[in-house]
């Protein structure tokens, strides 16, 4: 693509882009290209800056530049400026905001109060809090001494909402991201041969058994599961083994944290714990340099610390602010609630012109809406403090230095890394969810009446002996899954698996061009059509067809006397076999490219040897393609067959809602997904048992598809090399 | 038996429009080795694949002029081309063997056609090919361990197996020594030899001096023409054709 | 050819090659069957999609001629509420005096439903009265007529409305109108049947539901004998703004509207604002994030264990039922994060992405490496440094086979149904969302689970509507995946 396309492409991709956030957003998306010409700005300006000053190629060579960066000096410095020119803006924003709001919502408090006819000052409640705060300190332990009635009942609530932010948790989070730095940069270099095998299974047990003992057994599903893939691999190199090093350390630290029942000694135990960490990582040659990557991590886990402690003390301010207000004045947060609320549909009557009866209203409206009204041209005063400050330290501080190139790509290597990083972050997250809300259903719902329970009934009405009041055994959910799977690979593995050898040794150019958009399109077409079609169209259709095999088989045809009787062909509203053959369809593509894959990558060589010994195209591919394909097909085999347990519109509308243990597949029966469907739709709350159970079926579902995978992986991995 | 074994009469190979091939005819005589000598992209393998109908795979190719086995053309449409297959075997360039096990591999082509009606003739199928090949005292207590696991001549002797078991009456060779090295190239040089007392062979090869080594006549290919074709003592003594001579005087090719 | 020169001449071999033979021709002949069975299956769903979909895009109108009783809707309340509204004065009458306590009593009576319906059953009962008879009494005879004035939808009333108000119309005289009938009766002009056991057809389904008596059928029917039904497309234009401007003025019909109780009214307009956003959503999060993490795991990271168990990890997370993201969904951001977001097109949005980001990593890290090493060699023997060498040569080669990866990860998501449901973008929405960027902070719906709340209702003409709504969803998403295709074909430089 030459230059003016690819520029033409680049404008018209922006207009286009421009017009459509401003369909959705309106004028907001104006601030778009508004904010698009300031970085133009700022780069340029860090450009024509530097341009100034007519760095020579000779100094360039000296600073140590390349001959191919120095035209792209002026970029770096465009850059930074950047940096500089919107770091101050959106810093001064955020935290005008985060200020503003809370003033702005206390001043309506304020004015509804007066209107609501009470004597109150709302300075004696802002008097209220701050005295109560000051008292009680850091920890929220102070002293209580003349505390007056109001503020002696508000201690109960108020230690309840320390004890959950309280300070010290949080020292001891600190504590715990300096011990896992320390851990980290004294883990072993290596773990090689079987000797580090050993090692690696040692700390592995350490794990399970800290887990299991202070009760997070379901953690050590994910230390098997690290478990299982360490060992598949060869060797385990220095990163690896000092992260497993690191998990295992700070596991331990939260064990004894749990044990040691914390009071004050806790202080003393994560003062220790830093302490330590600090003498280790110093020893390991780490100091406080801004360069240095653990020291700002160490600074960052401060800085949030201070930040989270501080959030804290405005909770409890705005917490006592309530309460006072409710104890003191006698009015309740959902009334005064209710009251801000027809204040600002006054202001907004006001601003649009409309006449408000109330004149004690009309004036607060007007008095807020000026305030409003300042707030937001606020706004523009803090933007453009912000702008200044970030023009007058780009002139400052952006300079023509040494190595402005090598600083500028490690600090992009850095925000690769971290992008890399949210991938992880994302299965992390998976299964963080998933198993502590698992681990919180198994502590309601005994794991092994689980998993090995054949009766399941969420909605079941509570009964005295059942625990948690729910029959929640999973064996007739996960049967239906697997049905519905089975039946499906039946449909799509045949199917599949020969068009995909027709396409690939049989077909004349012209059929491919015809039939590989065919499959093409099956594969795009969203799982809800299918589910549509497999309930408007699958069904009716079936019950014809089984209904039609019925009447020949039960001899209808005949006189009534010569009927039999034998057979329960009938076909419901739901049904699992045509779920299972709506989602067979679905899968035909998928099985058909990956087998085209596998038969592609074997060698011509091996084809072209059947043939000369006289073997047909049929035999050739029997004999020799498929068994030399068959790591290929079966890895393919297996990831439809995670996709098939996986797979929810299509059970969801067609295969029903009742779990049924049966051996008759035309009957309804339901699966994992559809389950947690049920389950989740709607507003759920996620303390019942029955909810929860959601988790259970999640873990099971992603541990089979994990796994699912992961063998897919290692067949064709392993059995790669059996022909090159 | 008859002297002559295959006879091709003017044949021409299209690919697309390419005239790779322009007007080639040539006798097979029986129990003899033939050369098919020239330098590279000059039709050599096209036209041994065109003696067992391997160009009928390549959906561009088209094929014009007759190629008789024992008098019968083998395009014609009641001949069965896997039957044509098995009386025209084929070695390849780089050993292709299957990944199965070494008796698998020989037994495939017998299998395949029926040739053995208990195990007990199957096994004497095999051992007979592989000792044709010269690969029954190396592999005999082995015949259950992975075919890819030999070394490169074997695998090619393995291939030679393959291609005999099936009782062919010509075997084809591509550059069968290309890919091995000395010591196997003059393994696999005897044992053509060798079967030359039994099958028509014919042999693809780059190597002038194999084609003096194991060959009783030689075809010289230039550009799509066979140029010439004599007894090996007199292509490479006395050349009649220029482009010859200048070939088998080293100058190009 | 003589036998004797062959040992495969024998009959038996030539018996068994000739059974091998018909091998091949069978086991072709499947190969064959199976492309065809894949393309029959193509062609089944499409068939049965397309036909429901077009009941679904044409709605049935019935011409009514209809007096605006000055009894009903007094004048003088017409001009109060006109006058508070800000409609121009030449359009009240003169001698009218605004007073916003008048006016307040008279939007009641000018808004309220009834004030129309009582119009409509009027004209039934003069037009037709005839063939309201045979009851026992007059408070049953009304109840018939009263049904048969609900056959025409409350569209129609809110036109009528609208168009008093403006000034269109005004009262005393008869106005003539092509009214949108309402789904019941819908069912019974288009002639849909109904499958069933029983094959309930068209006429017995509005029976069967009980909208209208036999008499009130008969009216009905005399309506369509007379030429005074016709079926039209109604397809709708949305409400379209720029900066400001109106671009486009709203029409009501299909791509107008969005959920309403009454399948006529019913469409897709708030569905497809929610995917929208929702894409949008996922291109802001997951492009740079992927695109990124694909350049740094192709081009930078260090090939340790550290990166192969990155790279094993994105594989699998690519393979990750979709319902599973959406329990992350639900669980992490709507209960722990961020209480009180459920059904906001934004946590939809950031679930899709989770979902889409590693299929863009993966398509990225394919276009990636597809470059020759040539473009990053050439750069690197004059000088550059190897981000540059990636970041000015490479990518800018591998752009359209990231772009064509990045589609497809959209189209992908953009039908996901699952996710959406456990988000709760599946609520009921009955308007399209007009407030700029806060829609995304705003309860929403999303085109697949739009289509999923219609395909569960039973109704026929709801069945239409879903059709409707995957056509449209199936033409979103086969246009992106061509649009790939496209792409990659035409800016792809055959490397």
């Amino acid at each position: 693509m030459n230059r003016t396309s690819s520029v033409s492409l680049q404008i018209a991709f922006f207009i286009f882009m421009i017009i459509g956030l401003s369909l959705f957003f309106g004028a907001y998306a104006l601030i778009v290209p508004a904010v698009v010409a300031y970085i133009w700005g700022a780069i340029s300006f860090g450009q024509w800056r530097i341009r100034q000053r007519r760095l020579s190629l000779e100094e360039a060579r000296q600073q140590g530049m390349n001959r191919f960066g120095l035209p792209n000096l002026p970029r770096f410095y465009g850059f930074q400026t950047v940096l500089w020119w919107l770091l101050p803006p959106v810093l001064l924003l955020i935290i005008y905001r985060s200020i503003g709001t809370p003033i702005l919502t206390g001043m309506i408090e304020s004015e509804v109060l007066v209107l609501m006819g009470k004597t109150i000052d709302p300075t004696s409640l802002h008097e209220f809090a701050r005295t109560t705060l000051a008292a009680l300190g850091l920890s929220g332990e102070g002293s209580t001494s003349g505390f007056t009635e109001a503020q002696i009942g508000a201690l109960p609530g108020l230690t309840d909402y320390f004890s959950q932010q309280h300070g010290l948790r949080r020292l001891f989070w600190f504590a715990l991201l300096m011990g896992a730095l320390a851990f980290w940069q004294s883990g072993p270099r290596a773990f090689t041969g079987n000797q580090g095998r050993v090692t690696v299974f040692a700390l592995a047990l350490i794990g399970i058994l800290i887990s299991i003992l202070s009760g997070y057994g379901t953690a050590s599903i994910i230390i098997l599961i690290i478990l299982a893939i360490t060992l598949f691999s060869t060797d385990i190199n220095a990163p690896f083994a000092r992260v497993l090093f690191m998990a295992t350390g700070v596991g331990v630290l939260i064990f004894l944290r749990d044990q040691l029942a914390w009071g004050e000694g806790g202080w003393v135990i994560s003062l220790l714990i830093i302490a330590g960490s600090t003498v280790v990582l110093w020893r390991q040659g780490m100091r406080p340099r801004l360069s240095d990557q653990m020291f700002v991590l160490v600074l960052l886990g401060l800085a949030t610390l201070v930040l989270l402690t501080a959030l804290t003390w405005i909770g409890a301010y705005s917490w006592l602010f309530d309460y006072g207000s409710e104890t003191i004045f006698e009015v309740s947060p959902g009334n005064l609630g209710l009251q801000s609320q027809k204040l600002l549909n006054a202001i907004r009557d006001l601003r649009s012109g409309l006449v408000v009866s109330n004149p004690d209203v009309a004036a607060a409206a007007s008095r807020m809406s000026a305030a409003q009204d300042a707030y937001r041209y606020g706004y523009l005063a803090v933007v453009l403090l912000g702008i200044a400050c970030g023009v007058v330290g780009s002139l400052i501080f952006v300079r023509p230095k040494h190595r402005a190139q090598s600083r500028h790509e490690s600090a992009a290597n850095f925000g690769m890394m971290l992008a890399s990083a949210a991938a992880i972050l994302v299965t992390v997250g998976i299964v963080l969810a998933l198993l502590s809300n698992a681990e919180l259903f198994f502590s309601k719902y005994p794991i092994q009446d689980f998993l090995f329970g054949l009766h399941w009934s969420k909605d079941a009405p509570i009964r005295e002996d059942q625990a948690g009041g729910f029959n929640l055994g999973a064996v007739p959910v996960f049967y239906g899954t697997l049905v519905v799977s089975l039946v499906a690979l039946t449909v799509a593995l045949p199917v599949g698996l020969m068009s995909a050898i027709y396409m690939a040794e049989y077909a004349s150019p012209r059929t491919r061009s015809i039939f590989k958009p065919i499959l093409e399109v099956l594969a795009g077409i969203p799982t809800i059509v299918y589910g549509v079609f497999a309930l408007r169209s699958g069904i009716p259709f079936a019950k014809d067809i089984f209904g039609g095999i019925e009447w020949v088989l039960e001899l209808r045809f005949l006189p009534t006397p010569m009927h039999l009787e034998y057979l329960d062909l009938a076909i419901g509203a739901k049904s699992g076999v045509v779920a299972g053959a709506v989602m067979g369809i679905m899968l035909i593509p998928f099985i058909s490219s990956l087998s085209d894959d596998a038969l592609k990558a074997v060698p011509r060589s091996l084809r072209d040897g059947s043939l000369a010994l006289g073997g047909h195209k049929s035999e050739t591919i029997l004999k020799v393609l498929i068994p030399a394909a068959l790591p290929g097909i079966m890895g393919g085999f297996l990831l439809a067959t995670s996709r098939a347990i996986g797979e929810t519109m299509i059970v969801v509308l067609a295969a029903g809602g009742q779990a049924n243990l049966t051996l008759n597949v035309l009957d309804q029966m339901t699966t994992v997904t559809v389950q947690i469907t049920e389950l989740l739709i709607g507003d759920a709350e996620f303390d019942r048992a029955n909810t929860l159970s959601v988790f259970g079926l999640g873990i099971v579902l992603f541990v089979s598809t994990l796994l699912l995978n992961l063998a897919a992986i290692q067949i064709v991995r392993r059995y790669r090399q059996r022909y090159s | 038996m008859s002297e002559i074994r295959m006879k091709a009469e003017d044949v021409h190979v299209y690919y697309g429009d390419n005239h790779a091939l322009k007007g080639v005819s040539m006798d097979i005589k029986n129990q003899h080795v033939t050369a098919l000598i020239g330098p590279s992209g000059c039709g050599k393998s096209t036209f041994l694949r065109c003696l067992n109908r391997m160009n009928d795979s390549i959906s561009i190719a088209r094929v014009e002029g007759q190629i008789l086995l024992d008098g019968s053309d083998i395009h014609d449409d009641s001949l069965d081309v896997t039957l044509l297959r098995q009386r025209v075997g084929m070695v390849f360039q780089k050993p292709n063997p299957f990944p199965k096990s070494i008796y698998d591999n020989v037994a495939y082509g017998p299998r395949l056609h029926g040739m053995a009606k208990n195990r007990a003739e199957l096994d004497e199928i095999v051992e007979e090919a592989l000792s044709a090949a010269g690969l029954w005292e190396e592999v005999y207590d082995r015949l259950d361990a992975e075919a890819l696991g030999l070394s490169g001549g074997q695998q090619q002797r393995l291939c030679i197996a393959r291609a005999v078991a099936v009782s062919p009456e010509v075997i084809l060779m591509d550059e069968p020594c290309s890919a091995l090295d000395p010591i196997a190239t003059g393994t696999v040089e005897r044992l053509i030899l060798d079967l030359a007392k039994d099958y028509a062979i014919v042999i693809v090869t780059h190597n002038m001096q194999q084609a003096q080594r194991v060959a009783g006549t030689t075809a010289f290919f230039h550009l799509g023409d066979m140029a010439e074709m004599a007894s090996t003592k007199e292509i490479f003594e006395n050349p009649q054709d220029p482009r010859t001579k200048d070939y088998v005087a080293g100058a190009f090719g | 050819m003589s036998p004797q020169t062959s040992p495969h001449q024998s009959v038996q071999a030539s018996r068994r090659r000739a059974a091998r033979r018909r091998g091949e021709l069978i086991f072709r002949m499947l190969g064959l069957l199976a492309l065809g069975l894949a393309a029959l299956f193509l062609v089944a769903l499409m068939y049965s999609v397309i036909k429901k979909s077009y009941n679904g895009f044409v709605q049935s109108f019935i011409q009514l001629d209809i007096y605006l009783d000055p009894d009903i809707i007094k004048p003088a309340d017409l001009a109060q509420f006109q006058a508070s509204v800000g409609v121009a004065p030449d359009r009240w009458a003169a001698d009218i005096e605004p007073d916003p306590k008048l006016a307040k009593r008279a939007s009641r009576s000018v808004q309220r439903g009834t004030s129309y319906k009582k119009m409509l059953q009027n004209m039934f009962a003069e037009e037709f009265g005839d063939h309201f008879t045979g009851y026992e009494t007059d408070r049953q005879r009304d109840k018939a007529i009263a049904q048969v004035a609900e056959m025409i939808s409350l569209e129609a009333q809110f036109q009528i409305r609208d168009r008093l108000i403006s000034g269109e119309y005004t009262l005393g005289e008869t106005i003539s109108l092509w009214a949108l009938a309402a789904g019941d009766s819908d069912v019974l002009y288009k002639d849909m049947k109904r499958r069933t056991q029983k094959n309930v057809d068209s006429e017995n389904w509005i029976l069967l539901k009980r909208s209208v008596d036999e008499n009130g059928l008969s009216v009905l029917m005399e309506l369509r004998d007379t030429g005074r039904t016709r079926i039209r497309p109604y397809l709708g234009i949305p409400k379209i703004d720029l900066f400001g401007w109106t671009i486009a003025e709203q029409q009501p019909g299909f791509f107008a509207s969005a959920s309403s109780t009454s399948p006529e009214r019913a469409g897709i307009a708030a569905a497809a604002q929610g995917t929208f956003l929702m894409l949008i959503v996922v291109m802001v999060l997951a492009v740079p994030i992927g695109v990124l993490a694909a350049i740094y795991l192709e081009k930078f990271a260090p090939r340790n264990q550290l990166t192969d168990f990155m790279e094993i990890n994105i594989n699998n997370l690519a393979a990750v039922p979709s319902i599973i993201f959406g329990i992350l969904g639900a669980a992490v951001i709507i209960q722990w994060l961020f209480p009180g977001s459920r059904g906001f097109p934004i946590v939809g949005g950031t679930v899709l992405a989770f979902m889409t980001l590693p299929t863009v990593i993966i398509a990225s890290r394919a276009a990636i490496g597809a470059v020759p090493p040539s473009f990053e060699e050439a750069a690197l023997g004059m000088g550059a440094s190897h981000q540059q060498s990636v970041f000015q040569h490479v990518l800018p080669a591998a752009l359209p086979g990231i772009a064509s990866g990045v589609i497809i990860g959209l189209a992908q998501a953009a039908g996901e149904t699952a996710p959406l449901l456990m988000v709760g973008m599946n609520a009921f929405i009955n308007d399209v969302c007009d407030a700029g960027a806060a829609c995304l902070m705003s309860k929403g719906v999303g085109m697949p689970s739009q289509i999923y709340q219609w395909a569960a209702d039973d109704d026929p003409l709801f069945q239409n509507k879903t059709a409707a709504g995957i056509v449209c969803l199936l033409t979103l998403v086969i246009a992106m995946n061509g649009l790939a295709t496209y792409i990659r074909a035409r800016f792809e430089r055959a490397n």
